[in-house]
């Protein structure tokens, strides 16, 4: 299936774009899709988007079709239409 | 009770269906705090005392540069070197004197916190530093008091309110300060002008009590596409450090 994906504030800048669509398939994660970004973005787009783990930042929201989720492991279920990734801004 | 002066003042205003002479009393007997009077916190004053809010506190430390007049629009030029805290006071005495501005040139910190909160009935977090905005997210968790959270980079800005005991908290959807977040971050003044603008109906909403509050959402604004979205948050995380301890309603 294909699906939007939104990126705002400073992971639009390590992309390149604040938007793109990519093909999931069944067992595609939040995890998986990070990892697949993350080869795309390189070190700007992990430096926000990952812990110094390698692990999904704790500060990264990401709301599927609307709704904050939290669980990055889950697989998308299949009628996913958008992904929205929303790192922490406190810009004043 | 409203006086002949408000009955006049607000005389547009109390056409605004919802509002009404209720709502403006509950505008003109409410305290806020307003956390940095920049880019966003300055504007967000600004439309609060437009509105009717009876006291607004001003907390900012620091002196008006050159490099904040793109932005910084209660702000002049002539003030350059001086406390940005006091041109804001002075602008917002000119435009409404009936309202009480509290000037104070420190930014939030550990040692005011507590007093600074219990003075306010609301707060707007404009700050620009994560760090400043935990402290102010725990002390009015532990205060109950409500929070607007206000924030930008660049194009794009997002509006959260909080209610303590309600709503998920600061540190419910940022469990640990975010360790990338850089002082400096790039800004057009009127993308943090129409952050503020959301921001200061959000407040303005809940004090007067009509219209719909965004409760347990985040308002998304992309000013490149010119799009509002909503996002609705998780709920309260149960081992919340900050509101995990509260009763849980949500
Ligand atoms: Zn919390």
């Amino acid at each position: 299936m294909r699906i939007a994906l939104n990126f705002r504030g400073q992971l639009a800048n390590a992309l390149g774009g604040s938007s793109d669509q990519i093909e999931v398939n069944s067992s595609s994660s939040i995890n998986s899709i990070l990892q697949d970004l993350a080869f795309r973005g390189g070190t700007a787009f992990t430096d926000i988007a990952f812990d110094c783990h390698g692990k999904p930042s704790r500060t990264l929201l990401v709301a599927v079709d609307g709704e904050q989720i939290t669980d990055f492991e889950m697989a998308l279920a299949p009628d996913t239409q958008e992904i929205t990734f929303i790192p922490p801004i406190a810009g004043g | 009770m409203l006086s002949d002066t408000d009955r006049a003042t607000y005389e547009w205003q109390l056409d605004v269906p919802g509002l009404g002479e209720c709502g403006q009393e509950k505008l003109g007997s409410a305290t806020a705090l307003v956390s940095r009077v920049g880019g966003l916190g300055g504007p967000l004053a600004m439309s609060l005392a437009a509105a009717g809010i009876g006291k607004i506190i001003l907390v900012h430390a620091g002196n008006l540069q050159e490099a904040d007049l793109n932005r910084q629009t209660l702000m002049s030029r002539q003030w350059i070197g001086k406390p940005r805290v006091e041109c804001a006071a002075e602008t917002i005495a000119r435009f409404k004197p009936e309202i009480e501005v509290v000037p104070v040139n420190e930014n939030f910190n550990a040692d005011n916190a507590h007093r600074l909160v219990s003075m306010s009935d609301i707060v707007f977090d404009c700050a620009p530093l994560f760090e400043e905005r935990f402290l102010m997210n725990r002390e009015c968790v532990r205060q109950g008091k409500p929070i607007i959270d206000s924030a930008m980079y660049s194009m794009q800005g997002q509006v959260m309110t909080i209610v303590p005991g309600k709503t998920p908290c600061l540190a419910c959807v940022y469990p640990e300060i975010p360790s990338h977040w850089k002082r400096r971050f790039p800004v057009i003044g009127a993308v943090s002008c129409l952050v503020a603008q959301v921001g200061a109906l959000e407040g303005i909403k809940l004090i007067s009590g009509f219209g719909e509050v965004s409760i347990g959402e985040m308002i998304l604004i992309d000013a490149e596409t010119m799009s509002f979205n909503k996002i609705k948050l998780a709920p309260r995380r149960h081992d919340c450090a900050v509101c995990g301890g509260l009763n849980l309603d949500s």
